[in-house]
């Protein structure tokens, strides 16, 4: 196999992220596997059916038990697919006899219920390797993860919950008038309706998992490989080799290290070795430390328990403070709404404004600047309309107009307690007077502001008569200090 | 050619590539057994100390039964940005652009457990997981997360043994970075396979090539 050609992402991956991988993989290419899934499947799940019709659990079964028997067919396809061989279902089915056939019967028999299954499947399968050999290289391949194992369970696990997802989105989906009875009953009874709408659910589930199962197992091995191999650092370095060397050598190095790992497909790559010298120098790799080694582990196990019969009695517990416990549970909960209600009461007091400290302390945080203007009582002077009309008087309108809507606001501010934030424009000002005052303040404040924001904005000064009217009506409003 | 591959790439507004490493079916799988056996074993020592007290020991078990069952996913998620359960698998649940995960997202992932879990465990959430290209379930689908690894694949400190030898060539960060990656691992590797990787980019043979690359190594992580 040529790792440059491989169609997945060679990089360092977890095992976990290896079975992903491989489900990345099956989805890829879901529907040749299924296909390929049925083509041995199918014959033999009617053999089943044949054979076994008087009892339906079995032939289910049968089907189940034989799995090793599709799923090399479809590792055997992906492995091609994955370095850009796409084989048609033929050609695949051409091979089947050496696909098949290594480990068939121990598979079949005293290994089918091993949780490893798919993942010891390439090794067996791919590389080629029996007995002991095959045993040390597995056991340097898992390197002590245990994906393999939890994608077997989880495999499991997946094709019942899809099985029964099935066989209950059907019954669920009957009307109650068309079915015999409830559908808890159906399903434990012994409908054999049912049995056997269950049995062809339970084959599309195995259906639908198989492909994911085995690409998981098989990504999982070649994650593990790449690690214990450093396929990612390969890559990366040959594709930085032209540069580190003269073209000459990179040439003949690219032809080097179209590197060929031992996949023992018949006929797949034919050395030119003679049989005693393939046999030695197979012997030496066999050798090393990458085939098996030796680890001592240790662990505890329990070896049952030293002490006595009587000694072990479990301590008969008080349970007289239970009820004690209860009532202090009880009271406190007491307490705890009591002291709820009361900051919910306190709380609608802040809110409604009727405690008096409350209000001086709203007082205290009247703004003191708004838009750039003083808004205190200290600011402003004794007789504010004398002081306007003699800034008038000098034809100084903006100041006059100024000092006039400063005196409105800080009458409004100090001695009618409206709520004006430091941040409020003068817009905001006249919708919160126009919305707290009677409508005599609010029409006059609304006149005052528009003349004001035209002066300061707009630079357009108003005729002196007009001035000379809101001096007016304010002496009417406010002239008098005010005190509520 | 098409690289297959679990990462699920996110392009931010500065132009920079997020890889997110999403988890698939199975991890998440084991995560949620994972939660579900931490629930329940809160709920039994819960019960065995609630039932006890009568009505109020009763009322407070269901809260508490009702809690569990609707917000532990969430609390944990919007405070740990991962549940327990997650966290020993190593996952963490993001928003589709790499972001924590918030309020409403959670809510959303976990409040359509019920439409995943139809008909019977999760029969729902595993289809749609099997055929999204994410590993989304229809919760994830609505609230735009992912479950992803949450942590890098390894990181280790290893110093490096060999004298640093100046690069000969300008190397871009990918590649540099497979350099220091030789060096992380190679003490890990069968030293017939560190030589063959260490000749393809260098002119010696043996040990020599090894000991150039080890160098080249030194010199990058020295930061020059």
């Amino acid at each position: 196999m040529q790792l440059d050609r491989i169609s997945a992402n060679v990089r360092y991956r977890t095992p976990w992220e290896g079975v992903d991988l491989g489900f990345v993989m099956a989805r890829q290419w879901f529907w040749p596997l299924w296909r390929l899934w049925f083509v041995t499947a199918l014959p033999l799940t009617l053999l089943a059916v044949v054979l076994l019709h008087q009892w339906p659990w079995a032939t289910v079964l049968m089907v189940w038990w034989f799995k090793p028997l599709y799923e090399p067919l479809l590792l055997f396809w992906l492995s091609r697919r994955l370095f850009g061989e796409e084989l048609t279902l033929r050609e695949t089915l051409g091979q089947w006899r050496s696909v098949l056939r290594p480990r068939l019967f121990s598979n079949l028999t005293l290994r089918r219920l091993s949780p490893s299954r798919s993942f010891f499947m390439p090794v067996s399968h791919l590389e080629g390797l029996r007995g002991a050999e095959r045993r040390k290289r597995l056991q340097v391949l898992s390197g002590g993860q245990s994906a393999a194992t939890w994608l077997t369970v989880g495999g499991i696990h997946f094709e019942s919950v899809l099985q029964f997802s099935f066989l209950l989105l059907v019954l669920f989906l009957i009307p109650d008038e068309l079915r015999p009875g409830d559908w808890m009953e159906m399903l434990a009874g012994e409908e054999p309706l049912v049995t056997w709408l269950s049995n062809a659910f339970s084959l599309l589930a195995m259906s639908v998992i198989a492909p994911f199962y085995v690409a998981g197992g098989f990504a999982l091995y070649l994650t593990r490989r790449s690690v214990l191999e450093a396929w990612d650092l390969e890559l990366a370095f040959r594709r930085m080799a032209p540069r580190f060397k003269p073209a000459r050598t990179a040439a003949a190095l690219l032809l080097g290290c179209a590197l060929l790992f031992g996949m023992a497909w018949p006929a797949a790559d034919t050395w030119a070795l003679d049989h005693a010298e393939a046999g030695q120098v197979i012997g030496e790799v066999l050798q090393h430390e990458d085939f098996g080694s030796r680890q001592t582990e240790k662990y505890w196990r329990y070896i049952g328990d030293s002490r006595k019969e009587e000694e072990r009695e479990r301590p008969q517990w008080d349970m007289s403070w239970v009820p004690i416990v209860a009532e202090l549970f009880e009271y406190l909960l007491w307490i705890g709404a009591a002291v709820l209600l009361g900051w919910l009461l306190l709380y609608l007091l802040r809110l409604t404004d009727w405690l008096p400290q409350r209000r001086a302390a709203r007082a205290a945080a009247a703004p003191s600047v708004l838009f750039g203007l003083p808004v205190t009582p200290e600011s402003l002077p004794q007789d504010v309309a004398a002081a306007v009309a003699a800034l008038l008087g000098e034809g100084r309108v903006r100041p006059a107009l100024s000092l006039l809507y400063r005196a409105t606001l800080v009458r409004l501010i100090h001695d009618h307690h409206v709520r004006i934030p430091d941040s409020a424009t003068e817009g905001e000002c006249q919708r919160i007077v126009g919305g707290q005052r009677p409508a005599a303040e609010g029409d006059f404040f609304s006149r005052l502001t528009r003349a004001w924001v035209w002066c300061a904005y707009g630079h357009a000064a108003p005729a002196a008569d007009d001035i000379a009217a809101l001096t007016a009506s304010w002496q009417a409003l406010y002239g008098a200090p005010a005190h509520e | 050619m098409l690289q297959l591959d679990t990462v699920h790439t996110f392009e931010t507004p500065e132009g920079v590539d997020l890889s997110l490493r999403v988890a698939g079916p199975l991890p998440r799988a084991l995560a949620w057994v994972l939660d579900t056996l931490i629930r329940y074993t809160v709920l039994f020592v819960l019960s065995m100390v609630l039932l006890p007290l009568a009505e109020l020991g009763v009322g407070t078990f269901l809260i508490m039964l009702f809690l569990m069952e609707w917000f532990y996913p969430v609390l944990f998620e919007v405070t740990r940005g991962t549940t327990p359960g997650k966290k020993a698998m190593g996952l963490a649940v993001v928003h589709d652009n790499g972001t924590p995960i918030g309020w409403p997202a959670s809510l959303i992932r976990n409040l359509l457990r019920v439409i995943d879990f139809f008909p019977v465990l999760y029969g729902l959430g595993l289809l749609s997981m099997l055929i999204n290209r994410q590993s989304k379930r229809l919760g994830d689908l609505a609230a735009g997360t992912l479950v992803v690894y949450a942590e890098a694949a390894r990181r280790a400190d290893t110093t490096i043994d060999a004298e640093a030898r100046t690069l000969p060539v300008p190397l871009a960060v990918e590649e540099q970075r497979a350099l220091l990656d030789f060096a992380e691992r190679s003490s890990k590797l069968a030293p017939g396979r560190v030589e063959e990787l260490a000749e393809i980019i260098s002119t010696e043979r043996g040990p020599a090539a090894v000991q150039t690359v080890l160098g080249y190594a030194r010199w990058l992580g020295n930061g020059r």
